[in-house]
Parts: C-alpha cells; structure tokens; sequence
C-alpha cells in the first residue's frame, strides 16, 4: 500500500484546523447571536471552508467544490 | 553588549586602498533583503517549536483560523472554565453546545457529544474514502 504523500497530510491538518475554528465559531453564533446547535451546518461549512483555502492556496489543485465532496483524496492528491 | 560589538571588531580591519562597507553576511548576495533576514529568524523558530506547531502553521487555513486551533492546542481561548480561572464572574460554567460538561478546550473540541457528532460526520463522509484508497 501507497503510503499517503505529505500533501494529503497538509490536508487533513487544514481540515483539522477547519472543524475546531468552525465548532468554535458555531459557539460563538450561539452564545452571541442565539444561534442553534446544529452538527450538519458546522460539517457543511467546514467542506466550503477547506475547499477554499485549499484550492485557492496551491498553485497546481484545480477542483469543483463538487469534485471535492465525492471525491476528496482525488483532490488532495492534487494539491501542491 | 557593546563589549561583545567591539570584541568582535577587533580582529576586522579594512585593507588599505579598500573602501569600509556595509555587508550582509547570510546569503550569496551580501546585500541585505528583508527575505533574508525573515527565513533566518523563522528557522530559530522552526527549530525551537514542536511538530504539532510546525504542521499547524504549515497548513493551508487562513491565518486568523490558524490561530484559533493554536489557541485551542495551547488552551488559551476563551471558554467558560478559562474565562472564570481568569477571574471573569460567569453565571454557568456549563458547555454551551451539549449543557452538561464544563466548557473546557479539551470538552468543546473533543469531549462534547456535539462535537463527536461533527466529528463522526467527518468519518462518515470522507473517513471510508480514505480507507478505501
């Protein structure tokens, strides 16, 4: 087996980096603007958020956000 | 510290018919750019920090969300159980996503049944994709 190259690694910290500032925001949304907690809408925006800074933060990777939600190791693999 | 400068002037001098100038030693250039002096600074840094710090700033999120994770490694954000060590009178120390732990760092990320089932949601869309490759 492939072991999974160091790009694929930079994106599973990214979308490290995406769930707890995203869980930390949606803390906020409720406390602050009595927002309700709501698991689905936090995932939801932590596939937007990633997509973002990873396609728009390497210079090689050029992927639909559709293309990253069915297939997200193809993706990964592209990014630089 | 001035000491240390002159100490270290001592052994320069200037050969004679040559102009005394400015040099910058790091780099072929010997011109000084800010680059240059910035990646000698950073790899100090570099060095001294821990993987997990290294992998943090090396990722692809935006600064300001960068940040935040850093606090949550360093348990420097501002959740109730930190807000009340800092002396800030708070009616409830209760978890405000699942109301029934105290909202520690560790709790709201990681223990809270609101953030296991993000985090299950995560395994379940792309977690059997990645098995499978």
């Amino acid at each position: 087996m492939n072991l999974p190259s160091e790009s694929v690694h930079i994106v599973w910290n990214t979308i490290w980096v995406g769930v707890v500032s995203e869980i930390w925001s949606h803390r906020n949304r409720i406390v602050f603007k009595r927002g309700v907690a709501d698991a689905s809408e936090v995932f939801a925006l932590v596939q937007v958020k990633v997509w973002s800074w990873v396609s728009t933060n390497s210079r090689l990777a050029s992927f639909s956000f559709s293309d990253w939600c069915l297939e997200p190791m193809e993706c990964m693999r592209l990014v630089s | 510290m001035a000491d240390q400068l002159s100490q270290l002037l001592l052994g320069a001098g200037v050969a004679p018919g040559e102009d005394d100038s400015w040099i910058w030693k790091d780099g072929g250039l010997q011109t000084f750019i800010v680059s240059s002096a910035y990646n000698l600074v950073r790899k100090d840094k570099e060095a001294d920090s821990s993987p997990i710090f290294r992998k943090l700033w090396r990722c692809k999120a935006v600064p300001s969300e960068a940040l935040t994770a850093w606090r949550v490694l360093e348990n420097k954000l501002a959740t109730r159980v930190n807000l009340s060590r800092r002396g800030v009178l708070i009616e409830s120390l209760r978890c405000c996503l699942c109301g029934k732990e105290e909202e520690s760092c560790r709790h709201l990320f990681f223990g809270c049944s609101f953030a296991w089932r993000v985090w299950c949601l995560l395994q379940m869309a792309w977690g059997s994709v990645c098995v499978s490759h």
